[in-house]
């Protein structure tokens, strides 16, 4: 883990097990992650890595200990590549969008939503590959596309990204696994 | 234009164009989403099992069969969901276990106790003939419901449909949206049984979206292709369903797999790349 370790805390495990089917994954985790910490989990396969990211999401449930989140917590994710199915039939833009919350009653991106994502390809640097098909970007390219955007506001943002190709300067707390 | 004006001329005609063409519309734009989901055996069992609900209900009260199949359809859809989820019975065997011993009840009621409704082959593999105001209203009804469905939960539908993990992060109830996606199809496949046919209603779930996908990398375009595509057929079919003498559904199917295969040739390739990982869906790549 990097970082002072000293802004408030985003999450907290005490005592937590993980079981599926009754057979135990995980036994008697107890972490914290800060603001602006850098942390990093290594290990080999069937440790127990994305277990752990699943509970830190709370997509899994501890069968013991607790899990607590920052109430204003928001999570970014960055999918392992190949966990995407990268035939999907999907524009680049298209998937940028998706992600957005739509306050319209029409599923259309308005003009300002069209600029805002134009934006956000242009400082990933693929503004020139919107209407391209997401397969034709390259493995970097792929990732960068999952980033979060940055404007967070004024919530803290806690971000994990599986087995990362690369790295991203924002300001965000993130949380890796290998 | 003689053959294309002639049969227009008969009320029964005009009704069935109308409702073939709807039901080619919204099961091709529903379609997109289950090919997608990797749930087109869902869809396949789902309509052997509303066949079942028809039967039973017809015991009861014929004029509320649509209701009873329909309840049916959405409780096997549930338990179907209820059942993959909970236990370590695989998808597949809980659709064909809960599925096929309704369609097989369905089957047994028709045999013993006939029927007061639509016969038992127009059921299974769709009839023109005696469409009533009634259903014409449900369906417009039902296509309604799935455009407005598709249009307000966009993104959320899309999201889920890509990638059901990272959308849950990102704040969407999946849950609730796969829910409402099965309650929407069970409605779909009820409303469009009897033009289409028991037998033959995932096959419409199933081509429209397929062509849409081997013509398309965008998936707004390919919700426009598929519901086109389903439309078209519907027209179509029932045309060659009128000079053919059969059972409407089985044309709108054939002239469905007849596209299919004139896009495949015509792309070449590229059309056929594209389709490869349709049914690679995000379900089967989470792991634990």
């Amino acid at each position: 883990m990097t970082g002072t370790g000293v802004g408030p805390e985003l999450i907290r495990l005490n005592g937590v097990n993980a079981s599926y089917d009754h057979h135990l994954v995980l036994e008697d985790v107890s972490f914290h992650v800060h603001e602006d910490q850098f942390t990093g989990i290594v290990g080999p396969s069937g440790a127990g890595k994305t277990t752990l990211l699943k509970l830190l999401l709370q997509t899994l449930d501890p069968v013991a200990g607790t899990v607590w989140r920052a109430p204003d917590l928001r999570v970014g994710y960055v999918p392992q590549l190949e966990s995407v199915n990268w035939n999907f039939p999907i524009t680049v833009f298209e998937c940028v969008l998706m992600s957005r919350k739509s306050s319209r009653i029409r599923p259309w991106a308005n003009a300002s939503e069209k600029a805002s994502v134009s934006a956000v390809l242009d400082r990933l640097g693929i503004g020139d590959l919107g209407e391209r098909h997401i397969r034709e970007l390259s493995g970097g390219q792929q990732q960068r596309m999952f980033w979060p955007e940055r404007s967070c506001g004024n919530h803290k943002y806690f971000f994990w990204m599986s087995q990362p190709v690369a790295w991203t300067s924002q300001r965000v707390t993130i949380f890796c696994i290998y | 234009m003689e053959t294309l004006l002639e049969p227009l001329s008969y009320a029964f005609f005009q009704k069935g164009l109308l409702v073939a063409s709807l039901s080619g519309a919204i099961l091709g734009l529903i379609g997109v989403y289950i090919v997608l989901r990797g749930m087109s055996y869902i869809g396949h069992g789902l309509a052997h099992s509303i066949f079942g609900g028809f039967a039973a209900m017809q015991l009861f009260a014929a004029q509320f069969y649509a209701i009873g199949a329909g309840l049916w359809g959405i409780l096997s859809a549930l338990a179907i969901t209820t059942v993959t989820k909970r236990s370590r019975v695989g998808a597949d065997a809980a659709i064909g276990v809960i599925t096929i011993a309704s369609f097989a009840l369905g089957v047994a009621l028709f045999a013993k106790f006939g029927t007061s409704g639509p016969s038992f082959e127009n059921a299974l593999f769709g009839s023109i003939l005696g469409i009533t105001t009634g259903q014409i209203v449900g369906l417009v009804a039902v296509t309604v419901l799935t455009t407005s469905f598709v249009v307000l939960r966009y993104r959320a539908l899309l999201f889920s449909t890509f990638d059901p993990d990272v959308a849950a992060v990102s704040g969407v109830n999946v849950g609730r949206i796969e829910a409402a996606l099965m309650i929407v199809l069970s409605l779909a496949i009820l409303a469009t049984l009897t033009v289409i046919g028991v037998t033959l209603v995932a096959a419409m779930l199933v081509i429209p979206a397929v062509i849409a996908r081997m013509l398309t990398d965008s998936f707004g375009r390919m919700l426009a292709y598929s519901t086109l595509i389903g439309t078209l057929c519907g027209l179509v079919g029932m045309y060659t369903s009128y000079y053919a003498d059969v059972p409407s559904g089985t044309m709108i199917v054939l002239v469905g797999a007849a596209l299919f295969v004139v896009v495949l040739v015509s792309t070449g390739g590229r059309g056929a790349r594209r389709s490869a990982g349709l049914d690679r869906h995000p379900a089967e790549i989470v792991t634990k």
